[in-house]
């Protein structure tokens, strides 16, 4: 049975059927700091229901692929050693101008720093053992984890992406994932930007140039695709 | 800081740090294929940014894609062929940068929302300190090359900041006191 997804603009993926055992699904920053009460996007005064607007369509899809044998599931969350040694000095002084600065304290603890309550993820996609964590200091994730190594080192060359923020953080690491020849799938209702028109900006350009960064499906195809392969596996 | 060298930019004067050096900068002119190539009257604009640039002491950079036809050459410091969108997989332009201890980066971009705005998100990763021109880079098209441009300034300046042409014309004349004519002019 070959998988294939309908997705703008061209039928995901372009080699063929999906392969479970090749393919991960991202779940990119789902923290509290983006998209919870107290956290850093809340603490700057944007609005969370544009953060928060994908996580019921992509707990559906994380729920169906953790049935789906042989397929993965990778998080990514973003924060800082807690002395801030591995922030950069702009990147520090950009937050305390909006008054929200990294390692400062805030409702939920130290903004953006590694185990705190505001920088882990959001129970409803929280990782189960055996999914690995990527923590990243950056909005992309290549040029300062190892998310290659272990994507390698699984076999995984599809990558399916979901998570917050589309325009940041999703799309630096799509970007990069894409330029090392990952094959990429944007699911358009399992993420959210601070910014709804920078939203719909990141997806056309994602679809220019015959899929430049790779193709955009919405997680109804991701769903329908890959039920039949759980249901065999439940059956 | 009463005696900050910046440009004016947004969301905040540029460079973060208020101590612009042309030393410690790059400006990089990023192209892809023959989509969205520039204008005549951009291309000039560029052509004297690149000039004025170079007069002020500032490193001026070609970040090539490797499939792009071939562009006017303007005299460039150092060419990048990017086998990639972003411009530091599987170059070595951070090593050049190192090497020149370049620390702040000036992006045009043509059209900006592929080579440009990836390198400049790899860029900012690395701890680079960004300005993205407006007016003198292209874009796929008018709703994607302003998102592109928003992205830039959310949350402080998410990857740094953005401004036009003649603030760089601004800030280069200050910092060598220069006569900013060759650059003001070009705008009006």
């Amino acid at each position: 049975m070959t998988i294939q997804i309908g997705a703008e603009p061209y039928t995901w993926p372009f080699d063929g059927g999906l392969e479970p055992s090749r393919t991960a699904l991202l779940c990119i920053d789902w923290q509290i700091d983006f998209c919870g009460k107290g956290g850093y996007v809340d603490a700057m005064g944007y609005d969370l229901n544009l953060t928060r607007a994908g996580v019921e369509p992509t707990r559906k899809v994380l729920e169906l692929v953790r049935h789906v044998p042989g397929m993965h599931v990778i998080h990514t969350r973003e924060g800082h050693k807690a002395d801030l040694s591995d922030c950069p000095p702009n990147k520090l002084w950009r937050s305390k101008q909006m008054g929200a600065g990294i390692g400062d304290d805030g409702p939920c603890g130290r903004i953006l720093v590694r185990g705190e309550v505001g920088w882990d993820i959001i129970p409803e996609l929280y990782p189960l053992p055996g999914e690995p964590i990527i923590d990243k200091p950056s909005k992309g994730a290549f040029s300062t984890t190892d998310i290659d190594l272990v994507l390698r080192n699984r076999g995984i060359t599809h990558l399916i992406f979901t998570g917050i923020t589309t325009d940041v953080c999703v799309h630096t690491i799509m970007r990069e994932a894409n330029d090392l020849g990952y094959e990429c799938l944007l699911l358009e209702d399992c993420t959210g930007a601070t910014d709804y028109g920078n939203y719909l900006a990141a997806l056309k350009i994602v679809k220019m140039q015959g899929g430049v960064f790779g193709a955009v499906a919405n997680s109804s195809a991701v769903i329908s695709a890959l039920t039949p392969l759980a249901a065999a596996h439940r059956a | 800081m009463a005696d900050a060298l910046t440009a004016h930019s947004r969301p905040y004067p540029w460079p973060w740090h208020g101590a612009f050096e042309p030393r410690r900068t790059a400006l990089l002119v990023v192209r892809d294929g023959g989509i969205a190539r520039p204008g005549a009257s951009t291309e000039a604009l560029v052509s004297r940014l690149v000039q004025f640039a170079l007069q002020a002491g500032v490193t001026v950079g070609e970040l090539t894609a490797q499939l792009a036809p071939p562009w006017p050459d303007f005299g460039a410091d150092f060419r990048v062929v990017r086998p990639h969108h972003g411009g530091f997989t599987g170059t070595d332009l951070d090593f050049i940068l190192r090497r020149r201890h370049i620390s702040e980066l000036i992006f045009v971009g043509h059209p900006f929302e592929l080579g440009a705005d990836c390198t400049m998100r790899q860029a900012n990763d690395l701890g680079y300190e960004c300005l993205a021109l407006t007016d003198c880079s292209t874009g796929l098209s008018p709703d994607t090359l302003a998102g592109a441009f928003s992205s830039i300034q959310l949350s402080g300046g998410i990857f740094g900041a953005v401004t036009e042409t003649a603030a760089v014309f601004d800030l280069f004349a200050r910092a060598n006191q220069l006569a900013p004519t060759a650059g003001a002019g070009a705008q009006r």
